[in-house]
């Protein structure tokens, strides 16, 4: 008996350790979601039907979400920040968002064919609400 | 359903039902509150609302240790007292004039009415639970002890069921008078008008070049300012707005506050029912001794009270796993409705996602029940009758106003637990008695391992959808209302159960002290539940599903693998009452 609660112990404890040491993510600019913007730049060349751009638009959605989160974030350090440090991060955003003008760019050209299709038209409204909401 | 209890329950269901909807009614806008009056974002406010609820579930142990000394009645009643205080404490900040200097000053004032709530909180919660409990030490009540608590969750359920709406009603009351509409997205909107945003504005830009129609804040409030017809500038109706706003929250505060009064006057007003048995060990010792009577209270050797604390610290390891699995309901069940499953109904089934018409119906079933069943009077079936017409035709003046298709909120899913409480509880219950009545009702720990199990099949029923999103876009709202179903009737089966279960086997000294144990178990299984949902960005949805299932399948062999010791910590307890 005592084995057999040690083992259930362990297990559930373990699984308990690995679920509450996942590490805290660090903020490095706006550098993940420009790759995350990339890969889906790169995704869009391959959409064959409604359904993939609505997949498609549903995680452009999501990472301009992190794409606010992070500016906002950024934000609030810029106005706490001194001279210089506003000028390091002035020029980390310009390059990211010229990085991430370009992705839009090839994404809403590739997803232009089925923008009027509901559930990609419902994801692209969502998109036009995406940076100003909460 | 409340045949053969002693009438002290209703005085505890009441007092509890009070408490509950006035703690929910606060709770409902508190976030929302910080957020439209100080600017927070969801993290900073998320800060405030995590060390609130974490003071809500660890003070009942300061509490048990008070009560176990002091007494119960008297514990609970300052309780009371001191949640009030604190409540009208937090709706002071709401009422004044809002200016930077006052900022810091009011957030003291925040935090101070949350200690001072928390603690009248830690002082009431546990020790009610403890109190109910000693009512069926009674051995003419013992054996509905398990039932008894059922009837008592419902009440807790009732009162939160119905706060969101308390709660929202009094906001769109206040803003109603100055000419202004609900609108929870203005505070946050007005809090980004209020700073410049040198990098947002521009990103706005960038995302404007490709798709038309991306929005500016000031654009989104000035669409809001001309559905309002307020004239002024975009900075003055943003402000006036949050202002008016802050009024509706701290009104939905004095409402919280007023609850508490009905809560006291119910629990004082009818002492009589339960003063018999608010004692402490020491309390029925020293009456025994003043009256001359025979001393019925139970002493415990040591090895008796290590050996029931045992069992009962194993069970709280447990269940903290089960609140872990639970409690995803307001974390990613609430994402997984946003993002996973379809966002607009049929008329029909949107029937059961507006409350409007689903409690109707609800009401109209249950009128159904009485009218047919045998042993109603004819009272009863014209009563019930009259229920049924009048929710059949609430639900239909409201359902021929819906549109074809109808848009679902993903917050909308958190509602249907607290109805499936309040419905299902009869049921459970009834079931509980009749297989009592066979001489076959499971013992409160079997009930509690299996409800370990259903909540198990809770997150199968998860798992399988996430395989079938695979083929769709959207899943349909069904898969999570089925969830909600199974871990309803999980909920049941374990947590007013667990209650009754600490109440019978805490070793008497320690009656409130173990309450407040149970509730601190409750606060690590939120803890976790926020720890595993980190889990969800990481995962595929079904390996999350399957963490969850695989945990509390777990849990439930535990508990079936200590069995024993449980049921032999609760026979010894029922030798002795």
């Amino acid at each position: 008996m005592k084995t057999h609660i040690t083992i259930i112990t362990s297990i559930l404890l373990s699984l308990l350790l690995f679920s509450g040491c996942q590490s805290e993510s660090t903020t490095d600019g706006l550098q993940e979601e420009v790759k995350e913007l990339q890969r889906l730049e790169e995704e869009s060349g391959n959409i064959e039907n409604n359904e993939d751009a609505f997949e498609l638009m549903r995680n452009l959605n999501q990472t301009m979400k992190d794409v606010r989160d992070k500016i906002l974030e950024m934000e609030a350090n810029y106005r706490k920040a001194s001279e210089n440090e506003r000028k390091e991060l002035e020029s980390e955003f310009e390059k990211a968002n010229a990085q991430i003008n370009e992705s839009l760019q090839v994404i809403s050209e590739n997803v232009e064919p089925y923008k009027d299709e509901e559930q990609v038209s419902q994801m692209l409204n969502k998109l036009q609400e995406v940076m100003i909401s909460k | 359903m409340l045949k053969g209890h002693p009438k002290g329950l209703l005085v505890a269901f009441f007092a509890n039902m009070g408490e509950r909807f006035s703690y929910y009614t606060m709770l409902a806008v508190f976030v929302l509150y910080l957020q439209a009056r100080f600017g927070f974002s969801a993290g900073e406010a998320g800060d405030y609302y995590g060390g609130f609820l974490f003071g809500i579930y660890f003070l009942p142990i300061l509490g048990g240790i008070i009560a176990d000394r002091w007494g119960y009645g008297r514990t609970i009643t300052w309780g009371i007292i001191i949640a009030f205080i604190g409540k009208v404490i937090l709706t002071i900040p709401g009422y004044v004039e809002q200016s930077y200097f006052a900022m810091k000053f009011e957030l003291i004032i925040i935090v101070l009415a949350l200690f001072v709530l928390s603690l009248g909180t830690g002082l009431f919660k546990g020790n009610l639970q403890a109190l109910v409990g000693k009512l069926y030490d009674d051995p003419k009540y013992a054996p509905k002890r398990d039932n008894a608590f059922n009837i008592f969750y419902m009440g807790i359920n009732i009162g939160a069921f119905l706060a969101p709406y308390a709660a929202t009603g009094a906001v769109k009351y206040i803003l109603g008078r100055k000419g202004f509409l609900y609108e929870n997205s203005l505070p946050h909107l007005a809090n980004l008008n209020d700073k410049a945003h040198p990098f947002l504005d521009k990103m706005i830009g960038t995302v404007q070049n490709h798709f038309s129609g991306a929005m500016h804040y000031t654009d989104k409030i000035q669409a809001f300012q001309s559905q309002m017809g307020f004239s002024g500038s975009v900075t003055e109706f943003a402000n006036t707005y949050t202002s008016t706003l802050s009024v509706g929250y701290s009104t939905a505060f004095a409402i919280a506050a007023a609850a508490m009064i009905i809560s006291l006057v119910v629990f004082v007003g009818f002492k009589k029912y339960y003063k018999h048995a608010d004692l402490t060990v020491k309390q029925a010792k020293e009456k025994a001794q003043r009256e001359g009577t025979e001393d019925t209270t139970v002493t415990m050797s040591k090895e008796e009270e290590k050996k029931r604390l045992v069992a009962l610290g194993l069970v709280f390891i447990t269940v903290a796993f089960f609140w872990m699995a639970f409690h995803q309901n307001g974390f990613t069940l609430t994402i997984f409705a946003r993002d996973f499953t379809v966002s607009q109904v049929s008329a029909f089934n949107n029937l059961f996602f507006d409350l409007r018409t689903f409690i109707p119906i609800l009401a109209a079933i249950g009128g159904l029940i009485f009218m047919f069943r045998k042993t109603s009077t004819l009272r009863t079936k014209i009563i019930s009758a009259a229920v049924f017409i009048a929710g059949s035709g609430i639900a239909y003046s409201f359902y021929t106003g819906f549109d074809s298709q109808m848009n679902i909120e993903p917050e909308i899913f958190q509602s249907f637990n607290p109805i499936f409480i309040v419905v299902l509880t009869p049921l459970i219950v009834g079931f509980f008695n009749w297989l009592r009545s066979k001489g076959k009702e499971p013992s409160s720990p079997r009930k509690i391992g299996t409800g370990m199990f259903i909540t198990a099949l809770g997150f199968v029923v998860m798992m399988v959808g996430a395989f079938h999103l695979q083929n769709v876009t959207g899943l349909s709202p069904y898969w999570l209302i089925g969830t909600y179903f199974v871990l309803t009737i999980a909920e049941l089966f374990l947590s007013p159960i667990g209650i009754s279960f600490v109440a019978k086997v805490a070793p008497p000294r320690f009656s409130g002290l173990a309450q407040g144990g149970w509730l601190g178990a409750t606060a690590i299984g939120n803890l976790l539940a926020g720890l595993v949902g980190k889990l969800w960005d990481i995962v595929e949805l079904w390996q999350f599903f399957l963490l969850l299932v695989v945990l509390t399948l777990l849990s439930g062999v535990f508990i079936f693998s200590i069995i024993r010791i449980l049921e032999n910590a609760t026979k010894s307890s029922d030798n002795q009452v």
